[in-house]
């Protein structure tokens, strides 16, 4: 997937921050290391970033450094599961997924009383794929048995899911720290899903209230 | 920690042990840890050899130390030489000798005197070290201060808010250290970037910021500034660009 940059020098240019700034919020992992992608040009080594994705941090940033402390910023944007857990009274309340999502998950998973982030995560995962149209309720299933047997070993790293599909035979993937993967022909990319925004997303979901 | 592990670990004269969690951990003469060593307080007079990862409150050296794994700490001071081959975050570092850290070193202040060797890179919020600085990728910290002394200093990358380097006018604090007339201690760099620059005897490619002093001794390929610039005469900058 290739993705547009943007240079260094042309960020501050179009944000307004500084060096300082910048470097304040890698620092603090505002900004996650694997955005600064490193490039040689004419003048030498250059640091370049995802366009959209920085654009979109740093405007938030902006937003909310007036509220938030750097820390708290810090754990909103990380990858790690934030240490919350809904009850299912408030979790309904708000409408974080649609109510199909919601029993779908309750029938696969059984009735529960809380739901921990994992949880939440997988149900917005599965909600926001559901949305697209993509995946069935049928490789829905699946998908939530992927998220609860493996997320575990790969949370707090950027990681991606992968659900490719073949002659009408479909397989999910967690790939973790956003590798390259290349395919055999005929196989079809379904979704490809960046997690730690998605995490994110849903921070901020569950923060709004 | 704290009450909870009464226990201490004291080696006097030469020993091997195993790791543990312990309340105060002394080692006189050499000791070697096999495993993790937990604790509140670690003093080194000698030789100590960790082999797996150190989680500590307080760690004084005085002499050696080497740990193979990462390292926790809370504050640590090196008078002498200190190791670690892994991942590091320390909250003060206090160094009064030699530091090698052959990882990624995350740190709140770090300074004193000596010679820091770090292979990746090394975030903090403060960095004032005088002696000798090597970083093999990034020195990201909020305010640099660099007083170049006895050797030369490289590092790839340079980032921060303020950033300051200077030739140290103190002549005799390092002697056990000295190896090279004091003169020729440089700087070498490819690229620096802060809101605040002030450079002396620096070599670097590409300097950029917001406002930017290039003192004596500078040989800088290109300045990249917004706000003001000014060139001591006895620097050479080949290229000074407004932005």
């Amino acid at each position: 997937m290739e993705q547009e940059l943007i240079s260094k020098k042309e960020l501050l240019e179009l944000t307004g921050i500084s060096y300082g700034q910048l470097y304040r919020w890698k620092r603090k992992k505002l900004i996650p290391e694997e955005w600064f992608i490193r490039k040689s040009t004419f003048t030498g080594q250059e640091t370049f970033f995802p366009k959209e994705k920085i654009l979109s941090r740093i405007e938030k940033i902006k937003n909310m450094k007036d509220d938030l402390s750097l820390d708290e910023l810090a754990s909103m944007f990380s990858p790690n599961p934030a240490a919350i857990t809904l009850s299912k009274e408030e979790f309904t309340k708000r409408n974080i997924v649609s109510l199909t999502t919601f029993r779908f998950y309750i029938e696969q998973k059984g009735e529960q009383g809380a739901f921990s982030f994992a949880q939440l995560l997988q149900m917005y995962v599965l909600e926001k794929l559901l949305q697209t149209g993509d995946v069935s309720l049928e490789e829905g299933k699946l998908l939530l048995d992927v998220l609860e047997n493996h997320y575990s070993k790969i949370q707090g790293r950027s990681c991606e899911l992968l659900f490719i599909r073949k002659m009408g035979i479909s397989i999910w993937m967690l790939v973790a720290n956003g590798s390259d993967v290349y395919f055999e022909e005929g196989v079809k990319v379904v979704v490809r899903l960046h997690l730690p925004s998605c995490i994110e997303e849903l921070k901020m979901k569950i923060s709004e209230g | 920690m704290g009450n909870h592990h009464p226990r201490h670990l004291t080696v006097n004269g030469s020993a091997m042990t195993s790791g543990g969690t312990f309340n105060k951990v002394k080692i006189r003469g050499d000791g070697t840890i096999n495993g993790d060593l937990r604790c509140d307080q670690w003093k080194v007079f000698g030789n100590a050899d960790v082999s797996g990862n150190v989680e500590a409150k307080t760690v004084d050296v005085f002499g050696q130390a080497n740990i193979r794994g990462n390292a926790e700490v809370g504050s640590i001071k090196i008078f002498g030489e200190m190791d670690i081959h892994g991942y590091s975050v320390i909250k003060d570092l206090n160094l009064r000798g030699v530091v090698r850290i052959s990882e990624n070193l995350v740190g709140g202040a770090i300074h004193g005197y000596g010679e820091i060797k770090i292979d990746h890179d090394c975030e903090a919020d403060s960095f004032s070290v005088k002696g000798v600085v090597e970083v093999g990728k990034t020195l990201n910290a909020e305010h640099i201060d660099l007083y170049l002394h006895v050797a030369d200093s490289r590092i790839a990358e340079i980032g921060g808010k303020t950033i300051r380097v200077t030739k140290s006018k103190v002549f005799n604090v390092l002697h056990f250290l000295k190896r090279l007339s004091h003169d020729s201690a440089k700087l070498w760099v490819e690229t620096i970037e802060g809101d605040e620059i002030y450079l002396e005897h620096t070599n670097a490619k590409i300097v950029r910021g917001n406002h930017i002093i290039i003192g004596p001794g500078c040989d800088i390929e290109l300045v990249e500034y917004q706000e003001s610039f000014q060139q001591d005469e006895k620097a050479t900058v080949r290229e000074s660009k407004k932005i």
